[in-house]
């Protein structure tokens, strides 16, 4: 990393910062707190504004399955297209509130139509009664229609108005008097209240209030034009939601469009400037420094200047490593950057978490849905930014997951030789964990130790950063003989069955390992004049066996989970073969197979994720990892629905490829 | 009398490997959805990191019926042997003790770091790797558990 000073003229500020943002090449040095200021007005619109186009995507995404295909991938746009006028901005704008007036209308006419919808529902019983329902009197009388639910209260009612009310009469409408009926009572208007009373008192419903226009069938006529009429705009109005939804590029281009302005003002705040220049500083990589100079003082009054990074001065990293190594980034991002004065951890993290996965998910039957399943998420999904990163990361380890099941000989467990009946088995290259587990458990160890010699590698050039190689020869030579030393000698019983080898390999490892502490009293407390204290510092490392014994101790967990993997599988094959070697069976065992395999694939592939993480973080890093660095995060134009095609701008072509995802 | 006290050792053995760890993984579980469905409430977009917490402490009911299978397997239960001594039988109930305790011990307190870490979520989505780590650390003591467990199964002869 170099770091960059540019300074210009005011007038040139804004066309700078967007070459820089285009460029995605430097990461700009915050020396004031400007975060306050940057909640302006226009801030707080431009958010604004984001949520309320991301809110339409995703409604129109998730309504129209034109729009959904057009949101599902990030959509190209030229260097021309992402250039938005103030012309184009109205124009967004004004189709954004289009859009959610459209939906206004769209709720208000849904809600009129259940409305009629439940008039048309409630006339429904009424529509073979030919009598004009909007005449409910005369000059003297009244008219009630209504419904008695039951015969009874029909009779006792009759029997109580002939006594009580003679100038009131009820008729059944229907001439088979079935109840419940429907029944129309004239009563003059003086009785009217008595008789409503009496009504109130009996099982009596009248006919629900409806804009009657004459008998019910006309007015059913009448209301299913109303409900064909609000139909028809309901469709116009779902028609242009379609339209918009069509369009919906406009909005996608936009929301990003805003997105880079909205982070080229914060970037602006943290500019520095008189009332004629500017003056910025940032971080850029010395191989991109001259680049980035010659085409910023090409095209603008700038001057800039390139200085290394002073002595000890913390930089942002970048990680400069190949496709297949940088393919497992995301774990060592999850964990933190390592400080810019240390070497990289990937070169053995990367081999490593795939040699380890391989083993803790030994499986050629879930390796190859592993990479199946990332294969297509890679190449025909193809997902961007941290999914993209796991989804790498995971096919390589499925790879590995396929040929360690190749050497403990595992295809969905025991699969072939539950189905066969025995007469078949899946071949293995090596042993079957499941037969000697003890055999693994020592291996698992043995890769551990190789994993944390290669960590304490690491340990040994960072201090030779640092210029104190001595020093760190010193902390870990030590290990590298004691360990192996201590291994030959609890080891040698069951690496040869030779008592005279044996006899042998304990010698050697017996001297390698009182090597190793003879090393570590002289050498430990490298630069400690005072041999007293110098043999008092030896003796405190050697102290540092306890931490070696948990952290190989630790590796017996690749046992545990080989054995969970295949354990599962092989109950998960029993369960299917419980209804013995027939069709029905079989049949059984494909339904039972799928979904038992899938739900351990799921589980053991999430365990062997997590503690093979673990093993990293915690196992190899104790040995050399210092940390608290921070990732390079050049100032660029970060999109969420488009993507900027370079090619099409020829003036940037020359840029190397930038690495496209969004860190969160 | 003492043929059958032997096969009811080990059914017994078998049982408590997978019961303890799977009431704690269960409760735990459970607890941690509950927890997550609040937080969703909040922000469902949050939903894959909350899984992965949530079905972390679910691995000590998985190690119990490990356990059950390695007791049942090894003293050949599985396959209708019932023959198997009273002393015998008691070496298996103590070799199921380590991860039938620990894996339901630990469990609690996974749960809690993992209940801590959907917490930590809610403020900062991006600390998911750190908080599923801190969980994981909790989980060694069930696996050395189950180590002992299996390790311990293997050694008794029958």
């Amino acid at each position: 990393m170099s770091k960059l000073t540019i300074v210009g003229l005011h007038e040139d500020r804004a066309d700078v910062l967007d070459a820089l943002m285009k460029m995605a090449g430097v990461e700009i040095i915050e020396d004031k707190s400007g975060s306050e200021s940057a909640r302006s007005m226009t801030y707080a619109s431009n958010l604004d504004m984001r949520a309320r186009l991301k809110r339409a995507i995703s409604g129109l995404s998730a309504r129209f399955p034109e729009a959904r295909h057009i949101v599902g991938k990030k959509l190209l746009v030229s260097e021309e297209a992402f250039v938005i006028t103030e012309e184009d901005e109205t124009k967004a704008q004004k189709q954004l509130n289009r859009y959610e007036a459209l939906l206004r209308e769209e709720e208000a006419l849904e809600l009129s139509l259940s409305v009629l919808h439940d008039q048309r529902e409630q006339l429904m019983p009424w529509v073979d009664i030919p009598i004009d329902l909007t005449v409910r009197n005369t000059d003297r009388t009244t008219i009630i229609y209504g419904v008695f639910r039951d015969t009874t209260a029909f009779d006792a009612f009759e029997r109580d108005v002939a006594r009580d009310l003679p100038l009131a009469s009820a008729f059944i409408l229907e001439e088979d008097a079935k109840f419940p009926a429907k029944v129309a009572i004239v009563t003059i208007d003086e009785q009217l209240p008595r008789i409503r009373a009496r009504l109130a008192a009996s099982d009596f419903h009248e006919i629900p209030d409806l804009p009657f226009t004459g008998s019910a069938s006309d007015t059913l006529k009448d209301l299913d034009e109303k409900v064909a009429a609000k139909e028809d705009e309901l469709r116009k109005v779902q028609d242009e939601l379609r339209e918009i939804a069509e369009g919906l590029s406009i909005f996608m281009t936009y929301h990003d469009f805003l997105l880079v302005r909205s982070d080229k003002a914060a970037a602006d705040e943290k500019i520095h400037a008189t009332h004629y220049t500017f003056f910025l500083k940032g971080w850029v990589p010395e191989s991109d420094a001259e680049r980035v100079t010659r085409e910023l003082t090409d095209r603008f009054d700038v001057v800039c200047s390139i200085k290394p990074p002073e002595e000890g001065e913390e930089t942002p990293v970048k990680l400069k490593n190949n496709r297949f190594i940088s393919a497992f980034n995301v774990i060592l991002e999850m964990y933190g950057a390592p400080s810019s004065q240390e070497s990289d951890p990937m070169p053995v993290l990367a081999p490593f978490y795939m040699i380890l996965f391989g083993m803790m998910l030994s499986d050629v039957g879930y390796g190859s849905m592993l990479v199946i399943a990332t294969a297509y998420m890679l190449f025909k999904k193809k997902v961007e930014g941290t999914m993209r990163q796991l989804s790498s990361m995971l096919f390589i380890s499925g790879i590995a997951s396929i040929i360690w099941g190749f050497i403990f000989g595992g295809f969905f467990g025991d699969l072939i030789t539950v189905v066969t009946q025995g007469k078949a088995n899946f071949p293995m290259l090596w042993f079957n964990p499941m037969d000697s587990p003890t055999q693994l458990l020592l291996f698992s160890m043995v890769f551990g130790v190789i994993h944390l010699f290669f960590g304490m590698a690491l340990k040994i050039r960072n201090e030779k950063l640092k210029g104190n190689l001595m020093g760190g020869l010193g902390e870990t030579v030590p290990w590298y003989l004691i360990i192996p030393g201590l291994g030959l000698i609890l080891g040698k019983g069951s690496m040869t069955s030779d008592p005279q080898t044996a006899l042998l390999l304990g010698e050697i490892g017996k001297w390698l390992a009182i090597a190793g502490v003879a090393f570590a009293l002289i050498f430990a407390g490298h630069g400690i004049r005072n041999p007293f204290k110098r043999l008092l510092k030896g003796l405190g490392a050697l102290y540092g066996i306890t931490s070696w014994l948990s952290d190989i101790l630790s590796y017996s967990r690749i046992l545990a989970l080989v054995l969970a993997t295949s354990v599962i599988a092989a109950v998960v094959n029993m369960l299917g073969m419980l209804f013995g070697p027939t069709l029905l069976g079989y049949i059984a065992f494909a339904l039972i197979g799928v979904f038992g395999h899938t739900l351990n694939l799921g589980l053991s592939a999430l365990s062997a994720f997590v503690h093979t993480s673990r093993l990293q973080y915690v196992e190899l890093f104790g040995k050399f990892f210092e940390g608290g660095g921070s990732f390079w995060n050049p100032l660029r134009r970060r999109t969420e629905y488009v993507k900027i095609d370079r090619e099409a701008n020829k003036s940037f072509s020359d840029n190397q490829p930038v690495e496209e995802a969004t860190r969160p | 009398m003492s043929s059958i006290i032997g096969p009811l050792l080990v059914y017994f053995a078998a049982a408590i490997a997978v019961i303890l760890p799977g009431y704690g993984s269960a409760k735990v579980v459970g607890k941690l959805g509950q927890t997550a469905t609040g937080i969703l409430a909040e922000d469902p977009s949050l939903f894959g990191r909350l899984l992965i917490l949530q079905a972390l402490p679910g691995t000590q009911g998985i190690y119990g019926l490990l356990g059950w299978f390695m007791i049942m397997n090894q003293s050949g239960m599985m396959s209708g042997n019932t023959n198997i001594s009273v002393q015998q039988g008691i070496l298996f109930v103590l070799a199921a003790l380590p991860v039938a305790v620990i894996g339901l011990l630990s469990a609690f307190h996974q749960g809690n770091v993992a209940e801590g870490g959907m917490a930590l979520l809610t403020k900062q989505p991006q600390a998911s790797g750190n908080a599923i780590v801190l969980a994981v650390m909790v989980e060694t003591y069930a696996i050395l558990a189950l180590l002992a467990t299996i390790l311990g199964a293997l050694s008794i002869a029958v």
